[in-house]
């Protein structure tokens, strides 16, 4: 099952995917027993390889309902957290298919601090002054 | 992946959260989100579907929709030979055969490049490729035009007038103005036009199986509603799913293709023969389907989480419209076989022009227009 998951090929070009990152980056991940058993099996086992893969992924493991997660205000199962000390950045739900590449994807622009967004666009958000929550719905397909 | 930029870029201002629907079903309904992509600023909707890069940034500042964004810093080139409209397989061999011609192009994309195909899980009938998911070959061709041309992907184009001989195109990036058009809106999906449909669009009326059904997956009871190709095509991908399918159709025979049928048949998929939909209901997501038998007119309550709508398509022919092009009875665009419509320098190519709806008459449309166009342009025949 795990080597399905994430197969030798994959590991290497995210290896190769991770070679540029430059800062530690924290990914926190919380999981309860009983809700959504599958997902967060594949989310747990999707971030533990992860940090195998480069040194400067530190993830660390919670339960929904300890001190750390009243802490981070997190009550859904599987939830994951990146550089949550630095940034508001939040996976609701199993990073499967084409999340599971845009979570790798903020992994390395959290620790490089270089986003995707155009110099344009950086331009055009210093218009903004106040605070935004955004939220995106997905499905895996 | 824009909203994880932003939540970097402006740390202290914007928080992202990636909302995964099949394990967060209450939040999918609360937000009507059982359709996705869909992404809000705070409480409010700003976009269903993909949207560009500065129309996201500009709604999370705006904290709305929006439809317009003015370009910052950096005046685009606005002139152009062709303005493709819409980025299906017609516009963007338009564009690529346009380019290749030597005329300057653009593609105008609504909603997501690659329009109906998109929503194809696998197409078996475009010859050279074998077997291909719809979105793989989306991407093949939009890269091959890419090379030449430009896409402006989440952009509409509000209104075409003539102008000087040529045209001017109001769009969501300002006012363009070009020789010669080519429309390749296509056509979406029909609406059934049930009590209930419009209430409960995106809670679980769905025009989109390969979209929504990861949703009602694992035993699910969903249904169908159509007899053609995309009908069973959808029905066949929720049963591989492990949804509990019902095909309603409101004939005694389906119109799909031979192989489709046989496939559905050997699925033991249960189909309501002369049957159509009353109302679809529920308190917040659906929850029951009413349906009729054409023939006995007896009604009869159907428990579903799902209704999946695949009855036909309908063009988008609201730029045609306002052009005053000749349109058929159905609304499709009236062309010859050199895909010229009734106003000299507008082409039509595609679903919108009605016909066999097919990704290879889509594309050969879309080249015979884009030749025409580099014809016309340098002959003109209406000026003989």
């Amino acid at each position: 099952m795990e080597k399905k998951l994430i197969t030798e090929d994959i590991k290497d070009a995210l290896r190769d995917a991770f070679k540029d990152l430059k800062d530690e980056v924290s990914v926190e991940v919380y999981t309860k027993i009983g809700v959504n058993d599958m997902f967060n099996d594949i989310t747990v086992e999707f971030m533990k390889t992860m940090s195998e893969l480069n040194d400067k992924i530190k993830t660390g493991f919670y339960t929904i309902g300890d001190e750390t997660s009243k802490r981070r205000n997190v009550k859904r199962s599987p939830t994951v957290l990146i550089g949550p000390d630095k940034y508001n950045i939040r996976y609701t739900g199993a990073p499967l298919g084409e999340e599971g590449r845009s979570l790798i994807m903020s992994i390395i622009m959290a620790s490089t601090g270089q986003t995707i967004l155009s110099a344009e666009s950086k331009k055009r958000l210093n218009r903004l002054k106040d605070k935004r929550h955004v939220r995106v719905f997905v499905s895996p397909t | 992946m824009l909203a994880t930029s932003t939540a970097i870029e402006k740390k202290d201002l914007v928080s992202a959260e990636v909302i995964e629907i099949y394990e967060n079903k209450d939040l999918a309904e609360k937000y009507a989100a059982m359709a996705v992509p869909k992404t809000f600023v705070g409480e409010t909707l700003v976009s269903s579907g993909l949207q560009p890069e500065d129309f996201f940034v500009e709604s999370l500042i705006e904290e709305k929709a929006v439809e317009y964004v003015m370009p910052e810093g950096r005046e685009e080139l606005k002139d152009y030979d062709i303005v493709v409209i819409g980025g299906g397989p017609a516009g963007l061999t338009a564009a690529l055969y346009a380019e290749r011609s030597g005329l300057k192009s653009i593609i105008f994309e609504k909603a997501n490049v690659g329009g109906q195909i998109t929503i194809t899980p696998v197409v078996e009938n475009y010859p050279g490729v074998g077997s291909m998911a719809g979105k793989t070959l989306v991407e093949l061709m939009a890269n091959q035009t890419m090379e030449y041309s430009s896409i402006l992907q989440g952009v509409g184009v509000a209104d075409v007038k003539k102008k000087d001989g040529g045209f001017e195109i109001s769009t969501g990036r300002g006012i363009y103005n070009a020789k010669a058009i080519v429309i390749a809106t296509g056509a979406g999906s029909k609406k059934l036009n049930a009590a209930g449909e419009d209430k409960l669009a995106g809670r679980g009326v769905s025009y989109c199986a390969t979209c929504d059904g990861y949703l009602f997956k694992d035993g699910k009871s969903v249904i169908v509603v159509g007899g053609g190709n995309s009908a069973l095509t959808d029905a066949l991908y929720l049963d591989s799913l492990g949804s509990h399918v019902t095909i309603v159709h409101r004939r005694d025979a389906f119109r799909a293709e031979e192989r489709l049928q046989q496939s559905v048949f050997q699925r033991n998929i249960p189909i309501l023969w002369n049957t159509v939909v009353k109302e679809v209901s529920g308190d917040k997501v659906v929850e029951k389907v009413m349906v009729e038998d054409t023939k006995t007119q007896q009604t009869n309550a159907i428990k579903a989480e799902a209704v999946f709508i695949a009855i036909g398509y309908e063009p988008y022919n609201e730029i045609a419209t306002k052009l005053g092009l000749n349109m058929d009875e159905e609304g499709y665009i009236k062309v010859d076989d050199k895909m010229r419509t009734s106003m000299p320098l507008v082409y039509a190519a595609g679903d919108i022009t009605g016909g066999v709806k097919q990704i290879v008459t889509a594309v050969s449309q879309g080249a015979v227009a884009a030749l025409t166009a580099f014809e016309d342009i340098a002959n003109p025949y209406w000026k003989k």
